[in-house]
């Protein structure tokens, strides 16, 4: 479905993060990229996302040849990126945020009606705080309006950085739900995570990498049993 | 009331609502390209020579004098300004936000006052130090009542001016580019996953601010002349609104605006005209002081 092969990129001339990566992802599977700090998770979604044009390899969307895309016609094919840092807009509501998902079929008003109450029927606590200031809701709840707003656009993949990065673990907990809530309505989930064990709980497909190669990729069952070797062996213990 | 007093009232949110012209499109220009447009003046002051050359007679087309009616002059020399803020965004402050550079905002800020100077200098070049005027909107003293008159030229730069800025808070609140733009200026990324092209919101806001600083420009040429540095004080108050208003609201500007175009309008009367640019900064430094953020600025918000 999604696919970035034998990418090579970074932000210099002389310094490439990501050395050779591939990732595969299955339609309707949770797909987890996972790593240490450094190891190019996030650079690898920048440049899946358009956000960064790979010195090369491929990108490839069924067909589509995504390498070097501009970022902001992603939403228009349906794929919903969310990057690791806060990007509902602060001074906006909540409703008005979600509204501004559905740019790409502005035109269509009754889309745009149709749309909102679906995503309301599907996160009814944003429909709640639909006149609240995005910036004044907390960190997990302003993660889950941006998967909100995402949905406007009815995406075929989700591609989630680091989605609970800085949160406490019970609101973490909101956001896995969530995902898995996604999953189970037939998304597509690539996710870029710290959190190996949720992570790996999650994930149908997992792909370690470090220092910007694949290390080791395979299913969870395959993960699950060897996760205790690979976290120490992380940690160098 | 005193007529002379009330006279200086209606004067000062003339000035006033000029001002807010000036203001808005620099601080959407601002919020959304986090770009100071230190020629923002000369947008103003092209705005006025604009005016001048289509209504003049002083330029011929196809050996044909241009004399429009100023009317048709004043929407022609907003378009005129608006391509070339166009044609500034595309031209020279691309690399800010495309191109991988150190030090953008130094950039452009070197940039944007090199063009300031540029262009008065330009204009001293080509068309000389001369005041010029363009022919009136609306001419001679209008009776309002008992013994308050006030010049046509004034009361249409003051209505137009209205218009501009209900038509701008529409275009900004009511309208789903109004909302894109303020989604831009709020996160650059949020708004290009939802698809939004950041980059032709920075050519809006170019093209927006100089529609508005043009206009700005062209209404006051017949009331103050036009010679190429007459864009250098207005602009100046124009910063100060923003920064008295709070950074990046649109509304904060326009009220900021009325208020230093009353004060400085009273303070003509009560104190001394010589002092009459010294106010704007006077309320400034008075408003900063007790609220740092602007008068309805937010406050910010650090992780």
């Amino acid at each position: 479905m999604l696919s970035a092969h034998n990418i090579v990129a970074g932000y210099v001339d002389e310094i490439d993060i990501l050395q050779n990566v591939s990732v595969d992802v299955q339609e309707q599977q949770i797909t987890s990229v996972i790593g240490p700090n450094g190891s190019g998770k996030s650079t690898l979604m920048r440049v899946i996302c358009g956000f960064l044009t790979p010195k090369s390899g491929q990108v490839l969307w069924d067909d589509t040849d995504l390498t070097g895309r501009q970022s902001h016609t992603m939403a228009g094919l349906g794929i919903c990126y969310l990057p690791q840092e806060r990007t509902v807009y602060p001074h906006l509501t909540v409703e008005q945020n979600i509204y501004l998902g559905g740019w790409t079929f502005r035109r269509d008003k009754a889309r745009i009606r149709h749309e909102l109450s679906r995503v309301y029927d599907l996160f009814p606590m944003m429909q709640e705080r639909r006149k609240s200031k995005a910036g004044n809701l907390s960190g997990g709840m302003q993660k889950i309006l941006e998967v909100a707003r995402g949905m406007m656009i009815r995406p075929e993949i989700l591609i989630c950085d680091e989605p609970t990065v800085g949160l406490a673990p019970i609101i973490a907990k909101e956001v896995y739900d969530t995902i898995e809530r996604l999953k189970a309505d037939g998304l597509t989930i690539l996710l870029v995570d710290q959190n190996v064990r949720e992570a790996i709980r999650i994930g149908d497909q997992i792909y370690v990498l470090e220092v910007g190669q694949n290390k080791v990729n395979g299913t969870r069952a395959e993960f699950e049993a060897n996760q205790h070797d690979m976290i120490k062996d992380w940690l160098q213990i | 009331m005193d007529y002379y007093i009330l006279a200086q009232v209606i004067n000062g949110v003339i000035f006033g609502l000029i001002y807010a012209l000036i203001a808005l499109g620099l601080t959407v220009v601002f919020s959304i390209m986090r770009v100071v447009n230190f020629s923002h003046g000369e947008f103003y002051m092209l705005g006025g020579y604009a005016l001048y050359a289509l209504t003049a007679g002083a330029v011929t087309l196809f050996s044909i004098p241009l004399i429009l009616p100023t009317i048709v002059g004043l929407p022609l020399a907003m378009v005129a300004v608006a391509i070339f803020g166009i044609l500034v965004e595309r031209g020279l402050l691309r690399p800010v936000y495309t191109a991988r550079m150190d030090r953008p905002e130094e950039y452009a800020i070197i940039l944007t006052f090199g063009l300031s100077l540029f262009l008065q200098y330009g204009a001293l070049v080509t068309v000389g130090p001369y005041e010029m005027t363009p022919g009136s909107f609306w001419e001679g003293s209008k009776h309002i009542i008992g013994d308050l008159y006030l010049a046509g030229d004034r009361l249409f730069a003051a209505g137009t001016s209205v218009f501009l800025i209900g038509a701008t808070l529409f275009f900004i609140y009511g309208t789903w580019t109004g909302r894109a733009l303020m989604a831009t200026a709020q996160n650059r990324v949020g708004s290009t996953i939802v698809g939004i092209n950041t980059v032709r919101m920075n050519i809006t806001a170019m093209a927006l601010a100089g529609l508005l600083a043009g206009a700005a420009g062209a209404l006051l040429a017949p009331v103050f002349l036009v010679y190429p540095d007459v864009g250098q004080i207005p602009v100046i108050k124009g910063f100060v609104i923003i920064v008295l208003g709070g950074m990046g609201s649109i509304l904060g500007a326009v009220i900021a605006a009325v208020i230093l175009g009353l004060v400085e309008s009273l303070g003509s009367v009560y104190f001394s005209v010589a002092y009459r640019d010294v106010f704007a900064f006077l309320v400034l430094i008075g408003v900063l002081l007790f609220r740092p953020h602007g008068l309805l600025g937010q406050k910010a918000r650090r992780v």
